[in-house]
């Protein structure tokens, strides 16, 4: 009853995720099309465009193998977003161990790193918010693409609503100094 | 700072810079709100090129006009069976009693087609063994 009601709090579809477990590849394609979005706003918060297409498919690979070791099915999209984290990180700490470089001038370089081709408004975008502190990055890179109201993004996150609240308000300021010439 | 309701759920007053960076950021953010469902559409576009050119491949080789055409060169050549790797046969319509004398009058060590009048190995039969 407590696990109902906490997938009624966080919309997420207990049966679904009962049967992805049992093996049901079209109850996960169903759950992985409504969650994808979110895990590559996360991946975005890392790496830029290209990369995070393609940590994206590997998050939906890893979590469909493991799938089966979720305890809780109503925390399915918290964990979902747990996954895709550890993705980015080992994808950074990956760049960092091949590039022998220290990791504060390897992360900042990556970072910053410019899109292929000619960045667009929203390439800049982006890349500033990568600049954030990294609990601010989350929660804005979710508010401004996909547009995701702060108990959306809380639900999905697995976050508390007055975390996100504080790390999307202070998030916006820092954006808001780093973009003043936009104002 | 932390009371901003148009940055909460959009409620509130319109905060203009929230709203530019809505709007720059829109394109990508129907690509990215596609991120579940790309892995079908690439794969649709790779079968259904695929299947297409199997289906033009098909239709030449099998549809109605190569089959005419087939036909047609049918009717005025004349068919000739040749069993394959095989070599036509000389004896074909000789009763079987004619071919067993036939193999018996050559030597055991030189097949029929082998060897030839004039090269070594072959022995020419004589006029007295055609009597017996």
């Amino acid at each position: 009853m407590a696990a109902g009601d906490a997938s009624r709090r966080n919309g997420c579809p207990v049966q679904l995720v009962r049967k992805a477990q049992r093996g049901s590849r079209r109850a996960f394609d169903a759950l992985w099309e409504r969650y994808a979005p979110t895990v590559q706003s996360i991946l975005l918060t890392m790496v830029a465009d290209d990369e995070a297409e393609d940590l994206t498919q590997e998050v939906a690979v890893s979590a469909y193998r493991s799938i089966a070791s979720l305890k809780k099915h109503e925390s399915f999209p918290a964990w979902l977003c747990t996954i895709a984290r550890n993705a980015g990180r080992d994808a950074l700490a990956a760049r960092r161990r091949s590039r022998e470089a220290p990791l504060e001038e390897a992360e900042s370089e990556h970072l910053a790193a410019p899109p292929k081709g000619d960045p667009t408004a929203a390439d800049e975008i982006l890349s500033e918010i990568r600049k954030l502190p990294e609990c601010h990055r989350e929660p804005l890179m979710l508010r401004l693409l996909l547009e995701m109201s702060g108990q959306e993004i809380a639900k999905q996150t697995g976050m508390t609503e007055g975390s996100v609240r504080v790390n999307l308000c202070k998030g916006m300021h820092l954006l808001r100094q780093r973009l003043k010439h936009w104002e | 700072m932390t009371n901003n309701p148009y940055l909460w759920d959009k409620s509130g007053p319109k905060d203009s810079f929230i709203a530019k960076l809505e709007r720059l950021l829109s394109a990508k953010r129907s690509k990215v709100k596609g991120a579940g469902r790309r892995p079908r559409l690439r794969l649709l576009r790779i079968v259904l090129p695929v299947a297409a050119a199997a289906a033009v491949v098909a239709w030449v080789c099998f549809g109605p006009r190569a089959s005419k055409v087939e036909s047609k060169s049918d009717a005025g050549s004349p068919q000739i069976a040749v069993e394959a790797g095989g070599q036509p046969d000389s004896e074909a319509g000789r009763s079987d009693a004619t071919k067993k004398a036939t193999k018996k009058a050559l030597p055991p060590d030189n097949p029929v087609g082998e060897t030839t009048m004039g090269q070594p190995g072959y022995d020419a039969p004589s006029p007295t063994d055609t009597e017996k």
